[in-house]
């Protein structure tokens, strides 16, 4: 017998009492209308920062005004002109080592933890929303939820290689509690809402 | 095989209070997690529900952990996922370097893992010269200055930053500082590289769905994710059984809680959802046991086995705060350590729940509903009762209870215990535990046993 | 309603003063008290030290003592809570069920059984209190910091509120443990009597005169650090101060 046999096996013989799942319906009370102030505090507090558009349209004058002197960047944002930065010329890790600025499609945000959801099939390069800099996400002012429980209706994750919710900079407090703010994914995050 | 002698927490904590300083800022630090806790949970009005709500679908998940661990088996191998079975630490390590091996990988990132330190899983990889790199800024302190984590989610955090300024003058040539922007810099580019240059990558697994086969990582660095996608060729993810959600929908629950709890945080920066791997690449997953089902035959311990790792038990823990993480001898140090220590080895980890004044805080703030200081307390009579009977302190309690339960003896010994400490007040305030940092009580003239008697009769 | 009065042992041993304070505040609220001298201990410093098995026959013998009265009250959250809790080591006898039920720390039975709102008593000092874990988290007796349930009440705070003259102190850490700890003292003492020195630093800074508290055990403790240091800060039980005169 293996060891999947056997650990499932001795599992069997466990005594962990029987325990019925919880009804899930009772996450619907907490959900309510979306305050964009709440998610911009938040945002903020969690080191990121948040910019309010009219239209897609103006993406591209924004980020030029944000970043009036940029070497290398990525978009794959359709009607956003703003990236130099070609995929089919990065072979590994290193091509993109010295991204600064990436600005990627996030499919919505969550109001009360300031994160947005962004999926592989957005990211150009799996690498690119840790990898860079600057991480500029656009998402749609009408994609906003409420909490992690609405979040998490949204997404399937059979249908997802890769997922993440990112909430402001990386960041750690590893030395001496002190929040310091891009430990190895982007130093700066920026939402910008469409 | 001889039993190794370990230095008991009592004697631990007594060196760690001897530097008053360094205890007092330890103290300090502590205690801001534990308020900045505080603080994020109470913004939830519905955190009591949430507590229940995660307690429920955890302790359902043991009930029915191998269904939930084949299902989560067969849809991650659908997704390209490879599983594999591990009944123990060596296992595990063999695992990991086959695996490695078979690949040819020479160089190892890997974002902090609890199992892998429970595993000792590095020595393992540097002893088949496999360069294993933590690549949490804690993690990478800690093998430079070559100690153990002394907290599960802030590993370095006994570490002062001048002392981490000097290691890093001596690892990475850094100018002098306590600069922990600087530092942190430092560690940036010095990791970048080995992200960039690395063969595969390794992790632990914070949440695993049954339904989807799919696993979950929370960093707030981006470790994780930049391990594993800059080198997506390879991946191994350890994971221990009780890792397992029944589907997606309750990672809600645990996402919500688990920074709330942890740091204070709204969420971990980086909230990561695997479920494939890219074309070509590989990612395994080893599920361990390690004694885990050891622990679910015990029915009034196994509850610990719905733990998330979130540290809160050990930020509320007045005995951690006041004797550091080192001061355990189990790879997981406080409250929740010392009820998950005893299943692995119950002599060499006896101390681990007497490390504990049964307060009752960790049970408070634990996002699970464990019960941590009832099983201390339960732990404590299992240790007392499988040593022998006639140790000394068993003896005492022998002697307490037959004195105890006559009515008469207890009269008269009562007195006589008072008149010893009476009469030999200095040798018990200077010769017992007692009178370490304590006086004793004046003594009363009479019992109010006394008192009562000649008021009532 | 027949109340016995359970004065834990080392109440009964070092602070008699604890116990006829209880005594006194019973009969001046008009219980029928009867203190039933065949008692000794709860049994609760064996089992916290893992010896719960040894202490069968004092669980027992509880049963056997209290079990005549509609209310068992004391001065020691503590030995309540070990009553309640974990007498669970013996057969559950009518005797056992009954003291397990009945079976209340003072100023609980005050507060929710007695109704008690108007006390009458005067104590004109500054008074920091003590939550001792076991009555505080275990009974429920005061607002766990760690919950966030606003619905909590403090029994200790709504009976001293009644107090003439006293002015509670606001403690940085209000409900952190002592360092007591039953067997842990002397187990550990280093770490518990750090434990202690940090909760006296807590009340000192707000200037208190009188640490009180529901727990006599974690008194003792904090007292003794209070002597060593030299302070001047007094202990006294919660019943001290309801049981002043006007």
């Amino acid at each position: 017998m293996g060891a999947r046999e056997k650990i499932l096996s001795r599992i069997k013989e466990g005594v962990a009492p029987a325990v019925s799942l919880p009804d899930m319906s009772i996450t619907d009370n907490w959900n309510s209308d979306i305050d964009v102030n709440v998610l911009k505090l938040v945002l903020e507090s969690v080191g990121g920062e948040i910019h309010i558009l009219d239209s897609v349209a103006d993406v591209d004058s924004k980020l030029k005004e944000l970043f009036p002197d940029i070497k290398m960047a990525y978009t794959n944002i359709e009607g956003v002109g703003f990236g130099n930065v070609n995929l089919d010329e990065v072979k590994m890790a290193h091509d993109l080592a010295k991204l600064e600025i990436a600005v990627l499609e996030g499919e919505f945000a969550v109001e009360e933890n300031g994160s947005v959801f962004v999926s592989d099939n957005k990211m150009g390069n799996k690498m690119i929303p840790t990898i860079t800099e600057y991480l500029v996400l656009v998402v749609s002012k009408d994609e906003i939820v409420k909490n992690m429980h609405e979040a998490y209706k949204r997404i399937d994750l059979k249908n997802i290689e890769y997922g993440v919710f990112i909430s402001g900079p990386s960041k750690t407090a590893d030395i001496e509690s002190t929040l310091v703010f891009g430990a190895h994914g982007a130093k700066n995050l920026a939402l910008l809402l469409v | 095989m001889g039993t190794e002698k370990l230095i008991s927490h009592a004697d631990h904590s007594r060196n760690f209070l001897s530097n008053q300083l360094k205890a007092s800022w330890f103290n300090k630090s502590i205690w801001y997690q534990r308020d900045k806790r505080d603080v994020a949970t109470k913004k939830l009005d519905e955190w009591e529900t949430l507590r229940q709500l995660a307690s429920d679908i955890k302790a359902h998940s043991l009930s029915k952990l191998d269904e939930y661990l084949i299902e989560f088996e067969k849809n991650a191998t659908a997704n390209g996922i490879q599983i594999h079975w591990a009944e123990d630490d060596k296992e595990h390590n063999k695992i990991a370097t086959d695996i490695l091996k078979n690949h040819g990988a020479k160089k190892i990132v890997k974002s902090k893992s609890m199992l892998s330190e429970e595993c000792e899983l590095n020595h393992h990889l540097e002893a088949n010269n496999i360069e294993i790199i933590e690549s949490d800024l804690g993690e990478r302190i800690l093998q430079f200055s070559g100690e153990k984590p002394s907290h599960i989610v802030m590993p370095a955090i006994h570490k002062t930053k001048e002392e981490i300024g000097e290691l890093f003058e001596e690892k990475l040539n850094t100018k002098p500082s306590n600069d922990p922007v600087y530092l942190t810099q430092a560690a940036r580019l010095h990791l970048r590289d080995k992200f960039i240059n690395a063969h595969a990558s390794m992790s632990g697994v914070n949440f695993a769905i049954a339904e989807t086969g799919s696993f979950v990582l929370c960093t707030n660095e981006g470790n994780a994710d930049l391990g594993m996608t800059a080198n997506s060729k390879l991946h191994i993810a350890s994971m221990g059984i009780e890792k397992i959600i029944p589907k997606q929908e309750h990672l809600g629950v645990f996402i919500r809680m688990l920074a709330r709890n942890a740091t204070g945080q709204p969420i971990t920066t980086y909230t990561s959802h695997f479920t494939k791997p890219d074309e070509g690449a590989e990612i395994h997953i080893i599920i361990v046991d390690n004694n885990r089902t050891k622990l679910l035959g015990e029915e009034k311990f196994n509850s610990a086995l719905k733990c998330i790792r979130c540290a809160a038990c050990m930020n509320t823990c007045p005995v951690f705060k006041n004797s550091g993480g080192h001061s355990y001898n189990f790879v997981i140090p406080g409250p929740i350590g010392a009820i998950l220590a005893p299943v692995h080895d119950i002599k060499k980890y006896a101390d681990m729940p007497f490390a504990s004044t049964l307060c009752g805080s960790c049970t408070n703030v634990c996002p699970v509903k464990i019960n941590i200081h009832e099983q201390l307390y339960d732990w404590r009579q299992v240790i007392s009762q499988k040593k022998s009977a006639f140790t000394f302190k068993g003896m005492i309690m022998k002697g307490a209870a037959f004195v105890l339960e006559n009515t008469w003896i207890y009269d008269t010994s009562g007195k006589m215990g008072m008149f010893f400490i009476k009469h030999f007040r200095w040798l018990v305030t200077h010769a017992t535990p007692w009178g370490e940092g304590r006086e004793l009580p004046d003594i009363p003239k009479e019992s109010f046993k006394d008192w009562y008697k000649k008021n009532h009769s | 309603m027949k109340v016995g009065l359970f004065i834990p042992c080392f109440i009964d041993q070092f602070y008699p003063e604890v116990g006829k304070a209880t005594y006194e505040l019973l009969l001046k609220l008009g219980c029928d008290v009867d203190y039933p001298s065949g008692q000794t201990c709860c049994g609760q410093p064996m089992a916290n030290g893992g010896h719960a098995h040894d202490s069968k026959g004092l669980a027992i013998k509880f049963g056997e003592v209290f079990s005549p009265y509609d209310y068992i009250v004391g001065p020691s959250g503590s030995c309540v809570n070990h009553v309640r809790e974990h007498y669970d080591i013996v057969p559950q006898t009518e005797n056992i069920k009954k003291v397990r039920k009945g079976t209340w720390e003072i100023s609980d039975f005050l507060v929710n059984i007695l109704k008690v709102d108007n006390l009458k008593a005067r104590f004109s000092k500054k008074v920091g209190v003590h939550n001792s874990c076991h009555g505080h988290r275990g009974l429920g007796l005061g607002v766990q910091t760690e919950l966030n349930d606003p619905t909590q009440v403090s029994v200790i705070e709504t009976l001293l509120n009644q107090v003439e003259g006293i002015e509670l102190a606001e403690l940085d850490h209000p409900d952190e443990c002592c360092g007591f700890g039953g067997t842990f003292s002397v187990t550990e003492p280093t770490v518990s009597v750090q434990m202690g020195i940090n909760r006296v630093a807590d009340h000192k800074k707000q200037d208190v005169e009188v640490i009180t508290g529901a727990d006599m055990s974690c008194l003792m403790h904090i007292q003794g650090i209070l002597k060593r240091q030299g302070s001047n800060v007094e202990v006294k039980h919660v019943v001290e101060i309801l049981n002043s005169e006007l």
